[in-house]
């Protein structure tokens, strides 16, 4: 695939209020609320957008997010209009999209969102995580054993790398905690008390090697961003997110002798086109934003973007390499377990942050290039994306 | 023969859960054994059949539920990813034997509890 590179800019971003608290808004709601903001963020006009695209949680039914927000937004004559359903990696899908979209002069001004209300009266947004995950495909047979969620399945992922490469429940601690300390520093984040060994070793077990802290932190609430040509975006109202470089990967790694699914993910291959659009390499990054809904899955991210070897992440991230201070910054505003759950709109939210400068005491010392991934599925859909505050990086 | 459709292969598999045997899906054609999530062979698009399964195989991975997503399961429960010798992996359910339940990486029969659930013990 060949892009002109940067690949476009992202100029604008809004965000709803995040809350715990049962939404009075619903999704389709927030959704406008964050597309307003967005524009208004970039210092744009309503009529500057021209493209909208979409996305709900999976476990929504595609009304709770139709196509009809862009009448409630009061966008007019639009040229691009669509979902992504991609799971956790729509987010950065959709920013490719919109570039691709933007280069091929379908579009000037694309809209980005994601809205979701897990959180509701009866519960904490556990269910999130709470449908029966199909792996079979035969109807029935997960439920029937108790099979359940995204949970069951990133636990099953767990216990296998344990078992593979000696990774322990310390190490999905120091990967926690290594969240948590970035929380710390981030007025974004929503669990910023330290998080000692003990709050970790003693909180209750979700599903085992899962304890509560390995699990995301469920809000309600939307973010958008608008994605632009690279060049309209240096004259803008807030500091250029340049985009350089887009990739995707899904493998589809079967359940079956020989093939380990649970620790190979298409991350590689899209962290690997990524960074091949981009020109640049592992060695280049400042920071990582990774999709973690599990400590175990940002984990496996990091492992398959290159941060450091298969089967060696867990004494990685006990050497601190993460954490503030550390080598590679990852997870600068305590991702999805200690910052916030906004599938992945978060890791996109906290990159734009760091690369505009915005970080306050969370800010990455080295901002010039970062790499956000997201995923869905059981380990199964991912995409990636470079990001930079500068037009040229080499 | 070869060409049943994904119902008939779900309700074959079920069914042969109800006389006492594991199955698996196995290309028509000569490819062998397929994932479970197959209903057309991956490697020739041909149909699948049923083949009984020995019952033997290891434990691939385990999880150990102890949020309560469901009322008529009581927690803890393990459930477990089995790799049968025949290739394909399936959730099943776990027998605990004097209060454990098969690791990760051991050798594990088939066995049938209540109601035709598919469970698996520790060989010993
Ligand atoms: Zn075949």
């Amino acid at each position: 695939m060949s892009y002109k590179r940067p690949v476009a800019a992202i100029c604008g971003m809004g965000k709803t209020d995040l809350s715990r608290k049962p939404s009075k808004h619903s999704v389709r709601e927030l959704a406008v609320q964050a597309c307003l903001r967005a524009v208004e963020d970039a210092g744009l006009k309503k009529d500057d957008i021209d493209g909208l695209m979409l996305n709900r949680s999976p476990l929504e039914p595609s009304e709770t997010l139709p196509m009809h927000v862009q009448r409630d937004a009061g966008f007019k004559d639009l040229s691009l209009l669509t979902s992504v359903e991609a799971e956790g990696s729509s987010a950065i899908q959709m920013i490719q999209y919109a570039s691709l979209a933007i280069q091929a002069g379908m579009a000037k001004n694309v809209l980005c969102v994601f809205a979701d209300c897990p959180v509701g009266a009866t519960q904490g947004g556990g269910a999130t995580f709470a449908m029966s995950m199909e792996l079979t495909g035969i109807p029935g047979w997960e439920a029937q054993h108790g099979f359940y969620g995204a949970t069951g399945a990133y636990a099953l992922a767990a216990a296998r790398h344990m078992h593979l490469y000696g990774t322990t429940h310390d190490h999905l601690y120091a990967y926690a905690r290594s969240s948590r300390e970035w929380a710390q520093l981030s007025s974004d984040a929503f669990l910023r008390k330290e998080l000692t060994r003990d709050d970790y070793f003693s909180a209750r077990w979700i599903a085992e090697p899962f304890r509560m802290f390995d699990c995301a932190f469920p809000v309600n609430g939307a973010i958008a961003v608008v994605v632009t040509a690279a060049d309209a975006a240096k004259d803008m109202k807030q500091p250029p997110v340049y985009v350089h470089g887009l990739g995707q990967g899904h493998a589809a790694v079967p359940n079956f002798a020989g093939f380990e699914p649970e620790v190979n993910s298409g991350a590689e291959i899209a962290a690997k086109t990524a960074f091949k659009t981009a020109g640049v390499s592992v060695p280049d990054l400042g920071f990582c934003e990774v999709y973690d809904a599990f400590s175990f899955s940002g984990m496996l991210a990091m492992e398959d973007i290159g941060l450091c070897k298969k089967g060696e992440v867990g004494p990685f991230v006990a050497e601190g390499h993460t954490a503030p201070g550390g080598s590679i910054p990852v997870n600068t505003g305590g991702g999805h377990l200690s910052g916030f759950y906004m599938q992945g709109m978060t890791p996109v939210h906290e990159a734009i942050t760091q690369v505009r400068g915005f970080g306050g005491d969370r800010q990455v010392a080295k901002n010039d290039i970062g790499l956000v991934t997201g995923s869905g599925g059981r380990m199964e859909f991912h995409a990636a994306m470079i990001v930079s505050p500068h037009a040229k990086l080499n | 023969m070869g060409n049943k459709t994904s119902r008939e292969l779900e309700e074959a598999f079920y069914q042969s859960l109800n006389e006492g045997v594991v199955s698996y899906f196995s290309c028509t054609d000569l490819c062998g054994p397929v994932d479970y999530t197959a209903r057309l062979c991956p490697k020739c698009g041909s149909g699948l059949e049923l083949k009984a399964a020995s019952g033997r195989g290891h434990v691939h991975s385990a999880v150990t539920y102890h949020t309560q997503y469901n009322e008529n399961m009581k927690t803890p429960y393990t459930v477990l990813m089995v790799e049968l010798e025949e290739g394909p992996r399936l959730i099943a359910s776990a027998i605990s034997e004097n209060n454990s339940v098969p690791e990760v990486g051991s050798e594990v029969m088939a066995t049938m509890k209540a109601d035709s659930v598919l469970a698996f013990k520790t060989v010993r």
